[in-house]
C-alpha cells in the first residue's frame, strides 16, 4: 500500500513538473508584418526554371516582397543541395513592391538547367515605420 | 507421563522383538520411554536408546510424508485467507495454489505468486484519476495542456491541398485606388468577383459584405508561372483588412499565426479555420480549387458576418 502512494505521488509530481516546462516552450510564432505567403517552383521546356512567390502583409508595408530567391539543384549522389541561381532584388526588378498589403512575382533564370530536382528558397522582406522582417522558406 | 512398556520387560527382549515393539508404540510414547531411559537411576545400555531414536526418526520421516496434506489443509486454512495475505503478502500471491485435495506438494517448494486483479484495476484508476487531476490543475490555472500539444505542430497553419491542374496566360493587371478614387465596397466585390470569373470560379467565394468602416485601398491581380493572385485590402485609420484569393497547384499558402487555438467555423457547408496573428484575426477556407482568406484588425462577430456573406 505504501508503495502504491508513493508511486502514485511519484507520477503527480512528473506530470506537473513536465507541464511546467512545457508552458515557456509554446511562444507565439506570429508575425507583425506578414499575414501569408506561398512559392513555387517549375523548369520550363526549354530548361530554364521559374520561380514564384505571392505575399500579403497586415498592414500597407512601405516596402513588400522577395529580397533574393536562390534556386538550388538536388545531387542525388552527395545528397545535398546546390545553389545555381540566385535572384537579387537589387537586380531583377519588381521583386519589390512600394506601398502595399500584397505582392506576387515569377521569376525565371536566364540559363537551362539539366532535368532534375531544384528547390527554391524564397527570402521575403517587409519594412514600415516600426521596422523591418525578413521571412525565408523553401518550395520544391 | 506414564510409559506404555515397562524397562524390566523391554530389556528382556531381544533386539529384533525390541524393534518391534517400538513400532506399535507412538511418537508420544517413545519420547517418554526416552525421557524414562533417559533420567534412569540404573545404568542404561545405549543401544536401547539408540533404538528409541532410530524408531523416533524413523517415525518422523515418514510422519512428514503423510501429514503433508493435513499439514498443506491447515496452511490453506491459517495462512491464506484474504485478510492474512491483504496484511502481509499481497503482493505476492498469484492464482496457482495447488488445489487443497491435490496430491502435488512439489509447488509447496517454489515461492508462491498471486496476482490480485482488484487491487491493480484499483491502481490503475488512481493512476488515471491523479493523471487526470493534474491536467484539470493545469487548465484551471490558464495553461492550455492540449493546445499547447496543438500549438507544437502547429505554429504556421496551411489549408488543404488539391490535385487539379490549372493552366494560364502571363497577364499581369494592377490598379491602386488613390485617397480621392476610394471605390465603394460594392464596387470593390464586383472587380473581385469579375476576375474569379475570368479564371473560372462563378460560384460567390468571396463576401459580399465589409464593416462600414473600411475603405478600399488597393486591388490587385497577379496571374504568373501558372499561379493567381488576386488581393484587396481596405484601411481605417490605423487598422487593416485583406481579402486575397489564391489559385496554384498545389495549394501551399503558409498563414502566420500565434500560439492561441484555432477555431473551426462551418457555414453554408463551408469549413472556415479561424486563428489569431498578434492584433490581426484571420480566416482561411478552401473552396473552388481557391485558397482564401480574410485576414485584418476586425472583431470576430464581423468576420463571422463576412463569411455568412458568402451565399
Amino acid at each position: 500500500m505504501k508503495k502504491s502512494i508513493a508511486l502514485l505521488l511519484s507520477i503527480a509530481l512528473i506530470l506537473i513538473f513536465s507541464l511546467s516546462t512545457m508552458i515557456p516552450a509554446a511562444q507565439a510564432r506570429a508575425s507583425d508584418y506578414y499575414s501569408s505567403y506561398s512559392g513555387s517552383i517549375s523548369q520550363n521546356s526549354d530548361g530554364t526554371i521559374t520561380a514564384y512567390f505571392s505575399v500579403t502583409a497586415v498592414s500597407t508595408m512601405t516596402t513588400l516582397g522577395a529580397k533574393t530567391i536562390t534556386i538550388e539543384q538536388y545531387n542525388s549522389s552527395t545528397k545535398k543541395w546546390s545553389t545555381v541561381y540566385t535572384f537579387s532584388s537589387s537586380t531583377t526588378t519588381s521583386m519589390l513592391k512600394s506601398n502595399t498589403m500584397g505582392h506576387a512575382k515569377s521569376v525565371t533564370t536566364g540559363t537551362s538547367f539539366s532535368s532534375g530536382t531544384y528547390k527554391a528558397t524564397i527570402t521575403l522582406y517587409a519594412t514600415n515605420s516600426a521596422g523591418n522582417e525578413t521571412v525565408t522558406y523553401s518550395v520544391t | 507421563m506414564t510409559c506404555i512398556i515397562r524397562k524390566e520387560v523391554f530389556l528382556v527382549l531381544d533386539g529384533y522383538e525390541k524393534r518391534e515393539r517400538l513400532k506399535q508404540l507412538s511418537l508420544e510414547q517413545l519420547d517418554s520411554l526416552l525421557i524414562e531411559y533417559t533420567y534412569a537411576v540404573d545404568e542404561i545400555d545405549d543401544k536401547y536408546v539408540k533404538l528409541i531414536l532410530d524408531e523416533m526418526k524413523s517415525r518422523e520421516e515418514s510422519t512428514s510424508q503423510s501429514d503433508a496434506r493435513e499439514a498443506l489443509n491447515e496452511f490453506y486454512a491459517n495462512y491464506t485467507n484474504d485478510e492474512f495475505l491483504d496484511e502481509y503478502y499481497g503482493y505476492l500471491f498469484d492464482d496457482s495454489l495447488p488445489d487443497k485435495e491435490s496430491n502435488d506438494t512439489t509447488k509447496l517448494s517454489t515461492p508462491i505468486k498471486k496476482r490480485r486483479p482488484i487491487k491493480r484495476i484499483a491502481f490503475i484508476a488512481a493512476a488515471i484519476i491523479v493523471v487526470m487531476g493534474s491536467l484539470g490543475i493545469a487548465q484551471a490555472s490558464g495553461f492550455d495542456v492540449f493546445s499547447a500539444i496543438a500549438r507544437w505542430t502547429s505554429e504556421i497553419f496551411t489549408v488543404a491541398q488539391s490535385e487539379d491542374k490549372i493552366v494560364l496566360e502571363s497577364r499581369k493587371t494592377d490598379m491602386n485606388a488613390s485617397e480621392e478614387e476610394q471605390i465603394s465596397v460594392n464596387d470593390a466585390f464586383i472587380k473581385m468577383n469579375d476576375s474569379l470569373i475570368s479564371y473560372g470560379i462563378e460560384k460567390q467565394i468571396i463576401p459580399t459584405w465589409i464593416p462600414d468602416r473600411f475603405k478600399e485601398i488597393e486591388f490587385s491581380t497577379t496571374e504568373e508561372a501558372k499561379s493567381v493572385y488576386i488581393m484587396s485590402s481596405y484601411q481605417d485609420g490605423d487598422s487593416y483588412l485583406s481579402i486575397t484569393i489564391r489559385i496554384a497547384d498545389p495549394p501551399n499558402t503558409i498563414f502566420e499565426k500565434s500560439d492561441e487555438n484555432l477555431e473551426i467555423l462551418y457555414i453554408n457547408n463551408v469549413s472556415y479555420y479561424l486563428f489569431t496573428n498578434n492584433d490581426s484575426l484571420s480566416v482561411s477556407w478552401y473552396t473552388e480549387d481557391c485558397e482564401c482568406s480574410i485576414s485584418g484588425h476586425i472583431q470576430k462577430d464581423e468576420l463571422t458576418k463576412m463569411l455568412e456573406s458568402i451565399k
